[in-house]
This record gives C-alpha cells, sequence and structure tokens, in this order.
C-alpha cells in the first residue's frame, strides 16, 4: 500500500497517519501494523493526566478501554456516601473547576489564533490548551459523586479580558498578561478542590487536583517565562505601526484574529442589516430599537454570557412579558403614549418601573440576563408595543438577531476547530528534585 | 603531493590497534611549500590539527599534525580540498555600500561610517533593543568574545545569537539541563576504548570523517566494539551497525523512552550510583514506564524486538559511547529528546570513566567558542544570565555597571530576531560570517525579511553570498589562514589557527572590523577608559582566560605558547592543571549546584524556565539531574495534499551553504547539484525513474532536483541543504533546468521548545515529475557518500 493510499483510506474526522511505518521495507522482523495511529496521538488519556497516579476514566466516545483500568468512581470508604449538601458544595466548585478550564483552552486557542505568526505561542499553546480541555474531560466522572453545577463565572471573567485590538510584541504581552490572569484563577480553584478533597479523604480527586494542578503551574511557568522575553522589546522599542500590522496579519483568515476596530462594526451593522433587510421584504416592522444594544453586544462583547442566544431570546421575551403584566397591573394600557403623544402619563411611569424590576427577576431566574430586553420592556411599559402583531414583529426580529448573532459569535470565539494537537499521557518534565529511592 | 584521493577513498586506509589509536599523516599540496604554519580544520567540529603549506604568500597545502590528539595526523576530504576554495577571483576584496539599489565599492571609512552612523541613529531613536546581531560557528574565540562585550557592554542589546542556534543549541541545552553546564564530559580517547557506540541521528562517516575513521579502526581490529545507529536512512554508519533503528520522523522521544523503560525494566541500571549521583529517578521511571516496546514500536514503526536488542546492547555493554547530532538536534521535541541520551547514560552510571561518556556533537567548527563566548545566546563563560552574582563577576571584569548588561531576559534567539525584524521592532542586523538566506527555514520568508527596506542589513563576509546580495553594507573579511585565533573542537580541546598568507584586496579580520568599530562607537568603561581593551588576537586572548577563570570553561592556565608546537589542549585549563582535563566529572559531581549552574533549566515539552527560587528549594547540589518528557504529536501529518516527510541533511563533500566547498573544484564536482532522494515504491507510485527531475513541494516552497532512489523507507524524502542559488560556474544563476534547489524552501518556521533550535527534519511534502522529467546531468555524482563507499 502506498502513502497515497492509506491517505486516502483515511476516515473523514479520523486524524491523518503517521508516516509510513516502512512495513514495505525488506524488514525481517514483523511490524505492529494493526493501528496507523500511535495510541498517545489518537486519544486524549486525561485518566493519565500524570503516570502513576490513579484518575478517574474519561467518559470519552470511542475510548479505547484505558492501559490502567481506572475504572467508575468508587464510593469513597472512609465515609459510606457523600451528604447532598456536601455533594452540592463540592459539585459548584468542581463545576466552576470545568468551566474556568474551558475558557482556559478557549482563550489559549484565541491568542494562538491571533498570534498565530508566532510559531512559540502557536505551538506550545496548542499544547496548554489540550491539557486545559483534558483537565476539564477528567472532572466530568465526578458527577457520579458530586453533583456538577456548570458556573457562567469563569465565562464573564475571560470575557472581561482578552479584548481589543492586539497586534505586534504590545499586543502578545496584553494577551499573555490576561492568560496569566485566567491560568491563575484555575489554579486557585485546583488549591480549594484538593483542599476539599483531603478532607474528604477523596483520593481520586485528590490526585485529580495534585495532577491538574501541577499541570496548571506549569501552564503559568510558560506564560511567565515568554512574558519575561517580549516585555522588554514590546515596552521600549517604539513599533512600526504598518510593518507590525503586516507582520501580525494571520496565516488563515479567523473569527478570532480579526481586531475589534474591524470585527466590531461589520458584526453589529450586519446584523441589523439582516433584521431591517427582512422587515424590509417582508413588509413588517421587525427592526425596533432594543434590537440595537443586543447587535452591539453580541459585536463588541461576543464572550459575555449575555450576549448568548438564549440570554437574547428569553431575555427579550421576558422583557415583553414583564412590560405586559406592568401596563395591566398599572392600567396604563390607555394612558396616552410617549412615542406617540409625546407626553409622559404618570401610569407609564410607574408601569416602566414594575417593568424593569420584573425584568431582571425573570433574567436572573431563566439564567437569561440581556440588559437589551430592559429596553423592550420599555417600549411596552411606555406603549411602544401595544398589540399582540407588534410584540410578535419584534420576536421575529429577536429570533433572527439571536440566531445570526449566535453564528457570528461561535465564529468569533472558535474561529478556529479544536486544535488536534493532544494531551500527551504523561507530564513529568518538570523536573523533581527528589532524591531517588535507596 | 597527496596521500590519497580522499574524494574517492574518504576514510582512508585502516590503523586497527588495541587501545592506542596510532597515526596516519594525510597530506595534500599542490606545490612544495616553502614552511608550515600551525592551525586545524574549519570544516566540523572534530577539530583536526594541521599545517597549511605557504609558498610564495599563497597557501599550496595542508598535512594534518602527527603530534595532535585529536587527529593523529588525519584529515578528511573537506579538509585536504575545501581550502582550495578560499582564494578565489571572487573573494570580496574591497566593502560594499548600496547606492540606489545597488551594492557599490567603498572605502572602509566610508563603509565603517555608515555602519556607525545608522547604529547611533537606531540606539536613539529607538534604543538598543533595535539592533541585532547574528553571528556563525566559523569565527574565532577571540572575535566572539569581543563581539560579546560590543553587544552586551558596548550597546547593550539582548539580540545576539549565532547559527549556532540553527545546528548545535540543542547540544548546549541539553548538557546544561542534565550536567548543569555545557562542555562535553568525555574525550575522544573513550572512542578507542569503548565496548559499544551508539549514534543517535549522526551520520557520522559524513559529517565528521576523521571521528568516523576512528570508529572505522575500532570496527575493524581486536575487540570489535557493538555499534547501535538511529537514523531514518540507511547511511553508511547504519551499514555498519549491529542494530539500526529508522524511527519516522519525529519520534526520536518514543524510541529512546522505551529505551529507557527497558534498561529500567530489566535491572540494567545502576541503583547506587543513581542513588549517590542523581536526582530524578522516580520521575523518570514513571514517565516512561509506559513506552513498552511494542508502544514504541507502534509509535515509531521500528520493530519492538529490534528496540530490545538495542536496549540489550546499550544496558549490558560495559561502557559506551553515545554521539548526538541534527538527528536529534533538527528534529521534534530536540532538548527532552538530547537528554534521554544523557539519562541511559546516567542510569548506568557510564560518564566520566574511560570508555564511557556521552558526546551531546557539535558541528561546526568553533560552535563551542560562539557558546562560551557568549555570542550565541548564552551569557560569558557559561553564567548564568538569571544569577546577579554571576553578572556582578562579568561586570567587574569588564569595568561596567551590572545594569549595562541586559540580563533580564536571556538573551534573544536567532529565529525570534528575525521575527522581531519581520515585526520591524528590530532595524538593524548585522550578520557575520553566515548565510541566513540559505541556512534558515521557509527561505521566502526569510529573503522578504532581509530585503525590507526597514532594516538595515550589515554582512562580514569573504564571498558574495545569496545574504550579502540583500545586504545594506558588505564587509570583506579575511578567513581561515589569513588571521590569528583560537577555537575549540566538540571535545573541549583548544587549538591555535596561525595567520599563514595576507587577506586579499583589503579584507580585514572580523576581530579588526570589530575592534575598529568598538573604537569609532567610542565604547567606554565606568572610569572613562575603553571598554575594549584588548588591541588584537594574542591580548583578546589574555583578556578572555580572566574571564574564563573559575568557569567550567576555565582557560586562564592556557596560553600561545602553550598551544604553539605541540597538541591541543582540553579545557578547563587551570594553573594547576596546565595540560588541561581529559574528561570532565569523573568523581560523579556535576556542575548542577544552584551558585555555579549556567541555567535553572526549562520544563522540557514547553520550554518555560525556571525561576531561581524553584531551583534552590531543591538544589541538585552537584548530582545530575534526569528529566523525562512525553511524547508530543508533531504539529503537521502527512495528508492527502502532502502525502510524504522531509528531511534535510548533508553530503560529506559539502559544507553548509557551499560558500567554501562549493568553490573547491573537487569538492563541488564530487557532488555539484542538489538531489532528492527516495524509495523504489514511492518513486514507482509518482511514475520517477533515477535521475528524473522531482519537483517537490511544501505549503511553503518548491525544490527542483534529480531524483536518487533507494536507500531510504517508503514515505520519506532526503534532500540535501547545502544548495542556494548560487553557483560555482556562472555567480548567480537560473538554473539550467529552472527551480529553486534550497532544501530550506520547504522547512517549517517553528522550533524546539527549549533550545530554540528550528526544525529542519520535519516538513510535510509532495512529489512529482518535473517538467519533460530529464535532468540533464545524468553522470552526476548522488548521494556520494554512498557511492564512494560502494565504490571501494
Amino acid at each position: 500500500m502506498t502513502h497515497n493510499d492509506r491517505a486516502r483510506e483515511r476516515k473523514p474526522g479520523e486524524p491523518p497517519p503517521p508516516p509510513p511505518s516502512g512495513a514495505s521495507a525488506p524488514e525481517p522482523e514483523p511490524i505492529a501494523p494493526a493501528s496507523p495511529m500511535p495510541k498517545a496521538a489518537r486519544q486524549p488519556d486525561p485518566s493519565r493526566v500524570a503516570p502513576g497516579r490513579s484518575a478517574p476514566a474519561p467518559v470519552a466516545p470511542g475510548t479505547p478501554p484505558p492501559s490502567t483500568p481506572a475504572g467508575p468512581v468508587a464510593p469513597d470508604e472512609h465515609r459510606g456516601s457523600t451528604p447532598p449538601e456536601v455533594a452540592a458544595q463540592v459539585g459548584r466548585v468542581l463545576g466552576q473547576a470545568r468551566s474556568a478550564e474551558e475558557q482556559l483552552a478557549v482563550a489559549l486557542g484565541l491568542v494562538m489564533d491571533r498570534h498565530s505568526a508566532d510559531p512559540e505561542l502557536r505551538d506550545v499553546l496548542a499544547l496548554l490548551g489540550s491539557w486545559s480541555r483534558a483537565h476539564g474531560a477528567a472532572i466530568e466522572p465526578f458527577g457520579d459523586r458530586y453533583r456538577l453545577v456548570p458556573s457562567e463565572q469563569p465565562e464573564r471573567l475571560r470575557s472581561a479580558l482578552l479584548s481589543g485590538t492586539r497586534i505586534g510584541g504590545p499586543g502578545v504581552l496584553l494577551d499573555l498578561q490576561d492568560l496569566l490572569t485566567l491560568a491563575f484563577s484555575v489554579k486557585t480553584l485546583w488549591v480549594v478542590v484538593s483542599q476539599g478533597a483531603k478532607e474528604l479523604r477523596d483520593k481520586q480527586l485528590q490526585a485529580l487536583a495534585a495532577d491538574a494542578g501541577e499541570q496548571t503551574d506549569r501552564t503559568i511557568a510558560f506564560l511567565r517565562t515568554k512574558l519575561m522575553h517580549v516585555a522588554p522589546q514590546a515596552l521600549t522599542v517604539p513599533m512600526d505601526v504598518p510593518t507590525e500590522v503586516k507582520a501580525a496579519v494571520p496565516k488563515r483568515a479567523t473569527g478570532g484574529g480579526i481586531p475589534d476596530l474591524t470585527w466590531g462594526p461589520i458584526a453589529a451593522g450586519g446584523l441589523v442589516a439582516l433584521v431591517g433587510l427582512a422587515g424590509v421584504l417582508v413588509g413588517r416592522p421587525f427592526l425596533l430599537p432594543s434590537l440595537g444594544p443586543t447587535a452591539a453586544l453580541v459585536g463588541v462583547s461576543p464572550g459575555q454570557p449575555e450576549a448568548r442566544a438564549w440570554n437574547t431570546v428569553a431575555g427579550h421575551g421576558g422583557g415583553l412579558v414583564a412590560g405586559l403584566i406592568a401596563v395591566i397591573l398599572t392600567g396604563a394600557a390607555n394612558a396616552p403614549t410617549v412615542f406617540t403623544d409625546k407626553v409622559l402619563a404618570p401610569e407609564r411611569a410607574l408601569a416602566s418601573v414594575i417593568a424593569i424590576a420584573l425584568t431582571i427577576v425573570l433574567g436572573i431566574l431563566l439564567r437569561a440576563s440581556h440588559p437589551p430586553a430592559a429596553a423592550t420592556t420599555l417600549l411596552v411599559s411606555l406603549g411602544g408595543i401595544r398589540t399582540l402583531e407588534d410584540g410578535l414583529n419584534l420576536a421575529v426580529g429577536v429570533v433572527l438577531i439571536a440566531l445570526a448573532g449566535e453564528g457570528l459569535r461561535r465564529l468569533r470565539l472558535h474561529g478556529l476547530p479544536p486544535t488536534p494537537v493532544e494531551a500527551p499521557v504523561s507530564v513529568t518534565s518538570r523536573i523533581r528534585l527528589e532524591r531517588p529511592p535507596g | 603531493v597527496e596521500s590519497r584521493d580522499s574524494i574517492e577513498d574518504i576514510w582512508g586506509p585502516r590503523t586497527t590497534h588495541a587501545g592506542v589509536w596510532p597515526a596516519r599523516v594525510d597530506e595534500r599540496t599542490v606545490e612544495e611549500p616553502e614552511r608550515w604554519v600551525q592551525s586545524a580544520c574549519v570544516f566540523c567540529s572534530t577539530g583536526c590539527a594541521l599545517d597549511i603549506g605557504v609558498r610564495e604568500g599563497r597557501v599550496v597545502g595542508v598535512r594534518g599534525r602527527e603530534v595532535d590528539r585529536v587527529n593523529k595526523g588525519r584529515l578528511g576530504p573537506k579538509g585536504l580540498y575545501a581550502w582550495e576554495g578560499n582564494w578565489t577571483r571572487d573573494r570580496l576584496t574591497t566593502p560594499l555600500i548600496r547606492r540606489n539599489g545597488k551594492l557599490e565599492p567603498a572605502t572602509w571609512d566610508e563603509a565603517m561610517g555608515r555602519v556607525v552612523e545608522k547604529t547611533k541613529e537606531l540606539k536613539d531613536r529607538y534604543g538598543s533593543g533595535s539592533i541585532g546581531f547574528y553571528n556563525t560557528g566559523q569565527l574565532f574565540l577571540e572575535e566572539y568574545y569581543t563581539l560579546s562585550i560590543i553587544g552586551d557592554a558596548g550597546i547593550g542589546t539582548s539580540h545576539m545569537d549565532g547559527n549556532t542556534r540553527l545546528c548545535t543549541a540543542t547540544a548546549s541545552l541539553a548538557l546544561i539541563e542534565s550536567f548543569g553546564t555545557d562542555g562535553a564530559p568525555g574525550t575522544y580517547d573513550d572512542f578507542d576504548v569503548t565496548d559499544a557506540f551508539f549514534l543517535v541521528g549522526h551520520n557520522m562517516a559524513s559529517t565528521q570523517t576523521v571521528l568516523w575513521m576512528r570508529v572505522l579502526d575500532r570496527l575493524n581490529g581486536p575487540n570489535r566494539p557493538r555499534l547501535v545507529v538511529v537514523d531514518p536512512r540507511r547511511t553508511v554508519p547504519a551499514r555498519h551497525a549491529d542494530v539500526h533503528l529508522a524511527p519516522r520522523p519525529g519520534t526520536n522521544l518514543p524510541l529512546l523512552n522505551a529505551l529507557e523503560n527497558l534498561l529500567i525494566e530489566r535491572g540494567w541500571i545502576d541503583p547506587a550510583w543513581i542513588d549517590a549521583h542523581t536526582v530524578g529517578f522516580d520521575a523518570l521511571a514513571n514517565a516512561v514506564r509506559d513506552w513498552t516496546p511494542r508502544r514504541a514500536a507502534e509509535t515509531t514503526g521500528i520493530p519492538a524486538a529490534r528496540i530490545e536488542q538495542a536496549a540489550e546492547i546499550i544496558g549490558t555493554s560495559p561502557t559506551l559511547v553515545s554521539t548526538v547530532l541534527q538527528g536529534v538536534y533538527q528534529s521534534l521535541q530536540a532538548t527532552a529528546s538530547a537528554v534521554q541520551v544523557n539519562n541511559l547514560h546516567l542510569l548506568r552510571g557510564l560518564i566520566g570513566k574511560p570508555g564511557a561518556t556521552v558526546f551531546q556533537m557539535n558541528g561546526q567548527p568553533t560552535a563551542q567558542n560562539t557558546r562560551e563566548a557568549g555570542a550565541n545566546g548564552e551569557l560569558v563563560a557559561f553564567r548564568n544570565w538569571n544569577n546577579p552574582h554571576h553578572i556582578k563577576e562579568l561586570a567587574d571584569h569588564w569595568n561596567v555597571e551590572p545594569d549595562r548588561i541586559p540580563s533580564w531576559t536571556p538573551p534573544t534567539h536567532a529565529m525570534q530576531m528575525f521575527r522581531y525584524a519581520e515585526e520591524g521592532s528590530i532595524r538593524m542586523l548585522w550578520i557575520l560570517c553566515t548565510n541566513p538566506a540559505v541556512s534558515l527555514p521557509e527561505l521566502r520568508r526569510i529573503r522578504k525579511i532581509l530585503a525590507s527596506d526597514d532594516l538595515f542589513v550589515v554582512v562580514n563576509d569573504a564571498f558574495p553570498t545569496e545574504t550579502t546580495e540583500l545586504a545594506d553594507v558588505v564587509l570583506p573579511a579575511a578567513t581561515w589562514a589569513e588571521k590569528t585565533g583560537t577555537f575549540t573542537n566538540a571535545d573541549r580541546t583548544v587549538h591555535l589557527s596561525l595567520k599563514a598568507v595576507d587577506p586579499p584586496g583589503e579584507a580585514r579580520s572580523d576581530l579588526d572590523i570589530l575592534l575598529d568599530f568598538a573604537r569609532r562607537m567610542d565604547f567606554r568603561d565606568k572610569y572613562g577608559g575603553p571598554l575594549v581593551k584588548w588591541v588584537g588576537p594574542e591580548s583578546a586572548f589574555e583578556h578572555w582566560k580572566g574571564c574564563s577563570k573559575g568557569r567550567p570553561c576555565d582557560y586562564s592556565g592556557l596560553s600561545y605558547e602553550q598551544l604553539e608546537g605541540g597538541s591541543g589542549v582540553q579545557w578547563p585549563v587551570r594553573e594547576d592543571s596546565p595540560n588541561g582535563t581529559a574528561r570532565l566529572y569523573t568523581d560523579g559531581v556535576f556542575n548542577t549546584k544552584a551558585d555555579f549552574c549556567e541555567l535553572y533549566g526549562h520544563d522540557l515539552m514547553t520550554g518555560a524556565a525556571l525561576s531561581a527560587d524553584e531551583y534552590r528549594a531543591a538544589d541538585p547540589n552537584g548530582r545530575a539531574i534526569l528529566k523525562a518528557a512525553d511524547w508530543a504529536p508533531p504539529p503537521e501529518w502527512p495528508d492527502d495534499d502532502y502525502p510524504l516527510m522531509l528531511t534535510t541533511g548533508r553530503v560529506v563533500y559539502h559544507f553548509h551553504t557551499r560558500t567554501r566547498t562549493g568553490r573547491a573544484p573537487e569538492l563541488q564536482g564530487a557532488a555539484p547539484d542538489v538531489f532528492v532522494q527516495l524509495s523504489d515504491q514511492d518513486a514507482a507510485s509518482a511514475g520517477i525513474a533515477d535521475g528524473d527531475l522531482v519537483e517537490v513541494r511544501s505549503r511553503r516552497g518548491l525544490v527542483v532536483g534529480p531524483a536518487r532512489i533507494g536507500g531510504i523507507d517508503p514515505g520519506l524524502v532526503f534532500i540535501p541543504f547545502h544548495y542556494g542559488s548560487w553557483d560555482p560556474h556562472d555567480g548567480r544563476r537560473e538554473r539550467e533546468d529552472g527551480g529553486p534547489t534550497a532544501a530550506n524552501e520547504l522547512t517549517i518556521t517553528g522550533w524546539d521548545p527549549v533550545s530554540k533550535q528550528p526544525w529542519f527534519k520535519y516538513a510535510a511534502v509532495a512529489i512529482s515529475r518535473a517538467g519533460d522529467g530529464a535532468a540533464n546531468g545524468a553522470a552526476r555524482a548522488m548521494n556520494p557518500d554512498l557511492e564512494a563507499e560502494a565504490r571501494r
């Protein structure tokens, strides 16, 4: 079989084969040809986050039986079963750690993407990202024992960072500072998990926290090293903007690599254009003022949870309902409106207070906080939306902008498909200066 | 007079022995010399001593020095022939300045004036960080030392590196990570008594012919040692091997981990020695535990049984000499892999004893000196840039305030310098004696950077090259035999090379050029005296002796006088050991003490540097460090578009970018053109016959050359990297059959995270028959080392 044949035989989605095994060379001994792909490259094996320790097995589809039986997470002998309150408390931190590792991986991918012309960032950040993903996956099986609660907090932290136009040396420097902030927050969570696991005498969780914590230390050490290298040059040598911009152009155009100054206006403008065009074509007013803030939010801060499709739809929906309830409660339905009558009736002012308070309560309860929904609810309470038809028009606009916005958001945040670099099976190159046995 | 035709008979007659290598004097002169002048060969890191024959002010031949411990009179083909290329008509003899886009002759005053004016302007406007130096492994110790003080304390830039980054940066880092500082632990004499050789990615027969003679004399003599060779190609050493391991590209580390695992599992280790002299055993044992022969076989493509055979030789031989070169250094996970070879020796306690050592080999003749003198990204005399006491010591020796030496960040490595130049933040690059327009990866990018109007490029060279073509100022340099200085080989032997003839035209030694630059820049020390206090090679050497005192590369007991007449001497040479030191670490005490070590080490997988605190918290304090790393799968797999893997390398008759060997008629005649080595299977499926022109494409470029079929596994393509666009017959050329010939058109911009050495042995490519396919040089010698051996 020639190499070409081998390449063609590959199934979609399967990683490409390594270079040929030389099976056709006159070798007397048999070569193990059964698996064209070495094990480590085929599947990350987070159960071996570090060797010689038993971490839980990952629940990854298609995972071959692990080389060492890790098995499902068994109840701890020290304590018959974990009380539900404790399971929830530990589960909250674990859930937060899982989200934080995921967010770190996303951030590493984003920075890798932005600075892909720098091979060191390109290669090492891919490796570190694979570690973070492996940590996240390794938490999953602990769901049997602790009630894992997803957390939005890491996503909020990440979206507060890493924004703006970041090119050249100064851009790398800013991104490294932000990555360090995220990595430190991950490390902190592992310290907390580790302490809890010790108190619970949960050996498996202790092992995971130790390994993942140590690996996060290595991530921090790399970021710190790189930061120290680039800072003097980035800070003290005046940059030649046109050259830096040229040199910073990523080799592949990706959503994450485009500066905010370009991406923001195009994305927000595009969303408004979409709803506006649909409205003009159908001849119905889908485009209403409260969609403006949504378009701006998705365009400029796609990383904020508030910009998600669910938040957009449920948020505006909540606003509509809240406004309606407020108008009914205050009997403001027949009062003059701000928009046509140019007066502010007391009933409508009171309705607005109730509407906005209700919107916020609904947003929190539905986990669908979405500040632009506050505009929607005031549209209703102030009389801008009065009929069912008005409400439906807005709903169509909201759904359109939410769907298209989610697409743009994903493009922006996950411009690259997850990097094919997989976590190595063990990670012990960092020196351990302990005495050898003897 | 010619002792043998070394084009045909590369390694010469055997001189077998029972422990002491006999002398054999090789000589080639074209006229009878009037006098002989002492020197050493500059065409690899072996460091063969030779005498230069001079007649009427011209070099007329060379003769190996029988008294020298390194070669005992022997010379290889490059040593015997390449000197002829030094005095061709196209030597650069006058400075050149680019005016209106063209390089035009100028006076030294004009050229140096331009360089100094630009340096001052940039330093004032953009700071020291806008100026970089990219040097070589070809200058002399005194020149590197001068360059170092100019860069560190004169201009105060941290952008200083050598082309040694491309060949032996990994050697240096691997030694530092395991043993605390740079410096080969052993001596070439170990070759004469060892029971086994382990050559890892080292085609010694091609790259270090005289060392290979030393091995051949053992292989053909009494007590034949066993030989294990790791090389993806069936090279000459592979043909002599008891066990030949041909891993897939990028899989050195799994192979070495499997060997370590077998040693540990079968008890072929020395626990007492490990306990007394190393740290990190448990972590290493854990890390390699999963690399069973079977799993390594799946990853590397090497049969498990063969890995076990190799492990048995390495694990049970009473003594062992391992050598490591580009097959490891220029491949993936370079430092991590090189360190595993050190580990094999540490596991068995086979280091610092006769016949037992590891050579993290060098490529170029003076690579060791650029490292010692701090011109390649290390601090002077193996000092630790992260250790304030070391900085203070150096500053005191130089009479400058410590903060004048940029020590807050390690010196910028070459690839990063080119990145800064690409970003426009380095605006002046002074290139000394190297040819990045052929030797760096992804040449299209490199040419673009060098040609940019925003980058002021100064080049010192003896010949016009692909790089001088892109320069703004070219300074004509004197070369070997035209200047005096010392240099040090890969087993720490220092040789003196004396000036035999005058440089042609207005050419000057690099030392003189640098001293002139320092004078014109008016660099001062903290008391107002001149910063550079020496005026010539010997006074530079004397100053260096003081600088190196107390460090591992201690030259303090050495002098030009001592080096003249006899054999070269191995450092450290202290006043109490004037004859030098054959082996380091004979007492099992290594240079890892926190106060002494050269660096605090790295995470082998990410390149993260350990901090001083982390290192001091568990100071190995004289024990060697066993460091482990796991395999990280390669960044680029072969795929439908680029189904083959490219590896690049060397042929025996050429050195680097052929600047000199290409001008020596016999060497150029023996290997005149690039070739593309393919397996029978891959050639057949692409419809390519031996000698057909082949187009090789990667995502970055194209190379065209005649096919050479066989001697390589399916899926692999080999191209020697020597052949740039320059041609000796008609100067710059368009190849008669079209198409570029430099292998680095195809290679990837990427590097080892620890040593920052670029990947030259890993790139996915596609092949196809070019044009009508017929190469018009059917008689071209291709893959010449194998052919030369076949002829014998």
